[in-house]
């Protein structure tokens, strides 16, 4: 079974995608961005989805940090954020990663989302 | 050195020429070495003239007025050892006398009052002062003609050497140049004056616009903040909603309805808090009062907190102070507001560590309760324990991600705390974490429930 991390801060939030993907994937799930590079970089995760607005270390940082530890790793984050705020996403934009996008609530969108990075 | 209206018979002493040559060099090299100003120098000079070819008068004048006018600058008599300067003589009086020193470089007057240049000077001047002999010389530059050196001499009539014409002439020469130089620094002064002028433009300019892109900045941040404390409970809504329609299982079914209704819940009170903020800003904000027990208020606010986060380690004590007090009659659902505030950002900033809520007699504030929020968490940086309170957080958003929580949550918190007749601050707690606590008065004071804020005029108070 393929392994999917989610980092977010909000429970409703990881509790939704919970329900979309706990079928056809196996969840993994941290509640910050606390020791979230070293974990996605050491998880051999097919997918992470990463919020970005995040108490303490938010999903930006992680991006930084996961670049400086293992690049290559960047490939499999998948940024999704319910504000896109062009700053943040321009910084992100040099980084190698799976994709910046808007973040569904709804739960088949959700599946849609995660399969087109999954194929 | 100086071609002129030289009457040119007469032998030429060697020794003066050596004299006139060395004072010149001398009064050159006493402008360079001591910056004199003009006025200075034409002190030194008029005063070296009498001095070194023996007239009573020496003068500079500076021809003004579109040259229809001699303005007498320095005037220096030997035999008063004075200095005096502001005579003024016109063209219209002495025509001769301005044709002639304005053709000639030198006017060499042996017998002034019957010279064609001077003779016009002989009734009431020449003669009053017993001026026999005048010996005068152009002051010009690169800007033409500028005025005139002015020899007079006084006893019996003396003929001019070409020598002491030369010497004179030279002199006239100097003050030329040096009135160039004058002026050529006040233009640089008065560039250099316009550049610091534009340089400071500049610089109030570039500051206008950092403070507005800072602006800007707090302004975005502040709005995508607030979208983001609106949306995460609406998706809750929204994509709990989606999860209802295809999900059967009646538990699981259960536990969505609740989820929904408390981010409904959550969502109305962070509409709220933005409206409430607007009508602060507007100063139209009305607190309403009713009486209740506080412990309830508590109990309730820890109840309606965000769906899913980990209420259990977040642990009530009432000390028997807050309970002796009896009940409030102050603005219910905003001190509840408050207390989740808090307690939403203790959960989120502190993970994994106990929250105490705590009920206390107050401490600051006379006939009030203290309530507060404390965690072990990693506490408030020293330089954000202010900022953390302003609705646009100050810096780079880093306050925000820190400790800022809902971005407008602790700004409004302590507005509405204020209105309450109380205080809400931060205190780092001993051993670590964090302490936020608030004061209010039993009673919710009279004008807070028609109070208009800042906005001190003009807009009517809600009831």
């Amino acid at each position: 079974m393929r392994r999917i991390l989610i980092i977010d801060d909000d429970p409703v939030n990881r509790e939704i995608f919970r329900w979309a993907l706990s079928a056809e994937f196996e969840i993994h799930e941290m509640k910050s961005g606390i020791g979230a590079a070293d974990r996605i970089s050491g998880g051999d995760y097919d997918l992470v989805l990463l919020d970005l607005m995040m108490p303490i270390v938010d999903g930006a940082e992680v991006v930084r940090d996961l670049a400086d530890i293992n690049l290559g790793a960047l490939a499999r984050v998948l940024v999704v954020t319910a504000a896109l705020n062009t700053n943040v996403t321009e910084e992100l934009n040099g980084f190698p990663l799976a994709g910046i996008e808007a973040r569904p609530y709804d739960p088949d969108e959700i599946k849609i989302l995660v399969g087109r990075f999954l194929q | 050195m100086v071609t002129g209206d030289m009457d040119g018979g007469s032998e030429i002493p060697d020794s003066d020429m050596l004299r006139f040559n060395a004072e010149l060099d001398r009064l050159m090299q006493a402008r360079r070495d001591h910056a004199l100003s003009l006025a200075d120098f034409l002190e030194t000079l008029t005063r070296s003239i009498t001095r070194m070819i023996g007239v009573s008068r020496a003068s500079v004048w500076w021809l003004e007025g579109q040259g229809q006018t001699l303005r007498c600058a320095c005037l220096f008599e030997s035999e008063r050892d004075r200095f005096s300067s502001d005579s003024e003589l016109k063209a219209s009086d002495y025509p001769h006398y301005f044709e002639a020193f304005g053709s000639a470089r030198v006017i060499a007057a042996h017998d002034a009052p019957t010279d064609s240049g001077t003779r016009e000077f002989a009734h009431g001047y020449l003669d009053t002062l017993g001026i026999t002999s005048m010996l005068d010389a152009q002051i010009s530059n690169s800007d033409g003609l500028r005025g005139v050196v002015c020899c007079e001499h006084t006893g019996a009539p003396r003929r001019w050497t070409a020598e002491e014409m030369a010497f004179v002439g030279s002199v006239a020469d100097y003050t030329g140049l040096a009135l160039e130089l004058k002026e050529r620094g006040e233009m640089a002064d008065a560039l250099g004056q316009a550049n610091a002028g534009l340089r400071t433009a500049i610089e109030a300019a570039e500051a206008a616009q950092a403070e507005a892109e800072r602006a800007n900045r707090l302004q975005t941040q502040f709005l995508a903040n607030t979208s983001h404390e609106l949306r995460t409970p609406l998706h809750g809504v929204l994509g709990g909603l989606a999860i209802l329609r295809a999900e059967t299982r009646p538990d699981v079914r259960e536990h969505w309805f609740g989820i929904i209704e408390r981010s409904g819940r959550w969502l109305l009170g962070s509409v709220n808090s933005v409206l409430d903020m607007a009508a602060i800003e507007d100063g139209v904000l009305v607190l309403n009062a009713s009486r209740f027990e506080l412990a309830d208020a508590l109990t309730e606010a820890t109840a309606a907190l965000r769906p899913g986060e980990e209420t259990g380690r977040i642990e009530l004590q009432v000390e028997p102070a807050a309970r002796d007090v009896g009940p409030l009659f102050t603005d219910r659902s905003r001190l509840e507001r408050v207390v989740g505030n808090l307690l939403d950002n203790a959960i989120k900033f502190a993970p994994n560590s106990p929250i105490i809520l705590r009920a206390s007699a107050a401490l600051v504030i006379a006939d009030g309760v203290r309530v507060s929020v404390e965690d072990e968490g990693p506490g408030v940086a020293e330089h954000l324990q202010e900022a953390i309170f302003d609705r646009f957080l100050q810096g780079d958003g880093s306050a925000h991600r820190q400790h800022g929580g809902s971005g407008l949550g602790l700004a409004i918190s302590r507005e509405y705390i204020t209105r309450m007749g109380g205080q809400l601050a931060y205190a780092p707690r001993e051993g670590g974490g964090s302490i936020f606590w608030f004061e209010v008065p039993l009673e919710l004071p009279e004008e807070a429930q028609c109070r208009r804020g800042r906005a001190s005029s003009g807009v009517p108070a809600r009831s």
